[in-house]
């Protein structure tokens, strides 16, 4: 295989590997706590508890008061939950659904650090670009903004699997910002599929000494509207409008 | 006669035990919690919230309970969050308990002591002031409860790195009417 080949798939691979390692020491989904727990199964009655043995988050000193055990409010003859009239469902533990929410929160932490890592490559294969012409059939710079883009596409990939395999909850509709956010990804979506594609292909059209043409020659133009896309993406839920 | 006696001690007791206990219904009530973030202004609103009061013995109990994911902060994603961090599904209502004096039910404001039940933590704040307006048979009560994510061991949700703040005040407003 050619070197001038091998040394932009060296400097993806290494890319990815360290960019994926950096998302993924966000803070583990942490186990509850066995404390939150014996809460949890509290009837709506409970018993006052010990103070020696509540739960070092009931501890806290907290300037607006003293924290009290669970329930330790409520007196004999006052209304409890159950008075209230709201369906045994809404009121009853999902252990199952907190799960699926942990699990989707993680995820999707990780799609937000990987895309804001992926932006970096993006810029930089944007600004390297301009560079990447000539007459050359073979150029540093062209090199350079191949490899970029490359690790931009692998990046993108990996950023865009963990928001599409993050647990669905179908009971909340989407709305706000996010209906934006997802709106876009239509539009930079296929375009970090067809930008790498038009790039390769233009990158051995100059290869050969040819002059970019065809279909090829419309890579830049897709790969702005890409970045485009995926900047206001990233701006649609960072910044209220 | 012995009958009739019997009755009337029996209607006496029946009416003494009706005025001794008083209940109170929440009619409609708006609940909001605000956060800061550098980038971000965010309120969650429900009104989703049940009540109810028990007077006796010149005691009032307060009840107030609100599910977690009854609050609307305009943005679905974020409102799931919310839901995760504060672990809504494992800990689906939030719980509002006061006991004031009967006496102070009509005072146009009254300083409550509140026992929060939120995300498995019980947290008590003191002397809360609450502003109270006797429209007929409606009060209409309102106040503020300076909450933070702190307080109840909330991993504190954060954009582009930066976590909101610790703050999380939560207004509430609320009609009630004896029921």
């Amino acid at each position: 295989m050619p070197s001038d080949v091998l040394k932009p798939a060296a400097i993806v691979l290494a890319c990815l590997l360290s960019a994926t390692c950096l998302a993924q020491s966000t803070k583990a989904v942490q186990p509850q706590t066995q404390d939150t727990r014996t809460i949890a199964e509290l009837p709506d009655n409970p018993q006052p508890q010990n103070n020696s043995s509540n739960n070092s988050a009931t501890q806290q000193p907290q300037p607006a008061g003293q924290s009290q055990p669970q329930g330790s409010g409520q007196q004999q003859g006052a209304p409890s939950l159950g008075d209230l009239g709201f369906p045994t469902e809404q009121t009853k533990p999902n252990p199952e659904e907190q799960a699926k929410l942990d699990k989707r929160s993680h995820m999707l932490k990780i799609h937000q650090r990987l895309g804001l890592i992926t932006a970096v490559p993006l810029v930089a294969t944007v600004v390297t670009g301009s560079m990447a012409g000539g007459h050359d059939t073979s150029s540093t710079a062209r090199d350079l903004h191949a490899a970029l883009g490359a690790s931009t596409a692998g990046l993108y990939i990996a950023t865009a699997g963990y928001a599409i395999f993050a647990p669905k909850l179908h009971e909340i509709p989407s709305k706000g910002p996010i209906r934006v956010h997802k709106a876009l990804a239509w539009i930079h979506g296929p375009g970090m599929i067809l930008t790498p594609i038009l790039g390769a292909m233009a990158f051995e059209q100059k290869s050969r000494g040819e002059k970019v043409h065809g279909i090829a020659s419309a890579h830049a133009p897709v790969a702005y509207i890409t970045a485009i896309a995926y900047g206001a993406a990233i701006a649609s839920v960072s910044f209220k409008f | 006669m012995f009958k009739n006696f019997a009755i009337g001690i029996i209607l006496s007791t029946a009416l003494t035990f009706a005025a001794d206990t008083d209940q109170w219904v929440l009619d409609t009530s708006t609940l909001s919690y605000h956060v800061s973030h550098p980038l971000h202004q965010i309120d969650g609103v429900s009104h989703a919230a049940r009540g109810k009061g028990v007077c006796h013995d010149e005691r009032c109990d307060f009840l107030i309970a609100v599910p977690v994911k009854s609050f609307d902060s305009g943005d679905s994603n974020r409102d799931l969050h919310m839901i995760q961090v504060t672990r809504g599904a494992q800990f689906p209502m939030v719980t509002l308990r006061t006991q004031l004096p009967e006496s102070s039910l009509n005072q146009t404001s009254v300083s409550l002591d509140l026992d929060v039940e939120f995300v498995g933590h019980a947290m008590h704040y003191s002397h809360i002031p609450f502003q109270q307006t006797v429209n007929g048979t409606q009060h209409h009560i309102s106040g503020i409860i300076p909450a933070k994510v702190s307080d109840f061991a909330i991993d504190p949700p954060s954009l582009l790195t930066i976590p909101i703040k610790d703050e999380m005040p939560i207004k509430v407003d609320m009609i009630w009417h004896k029921g």
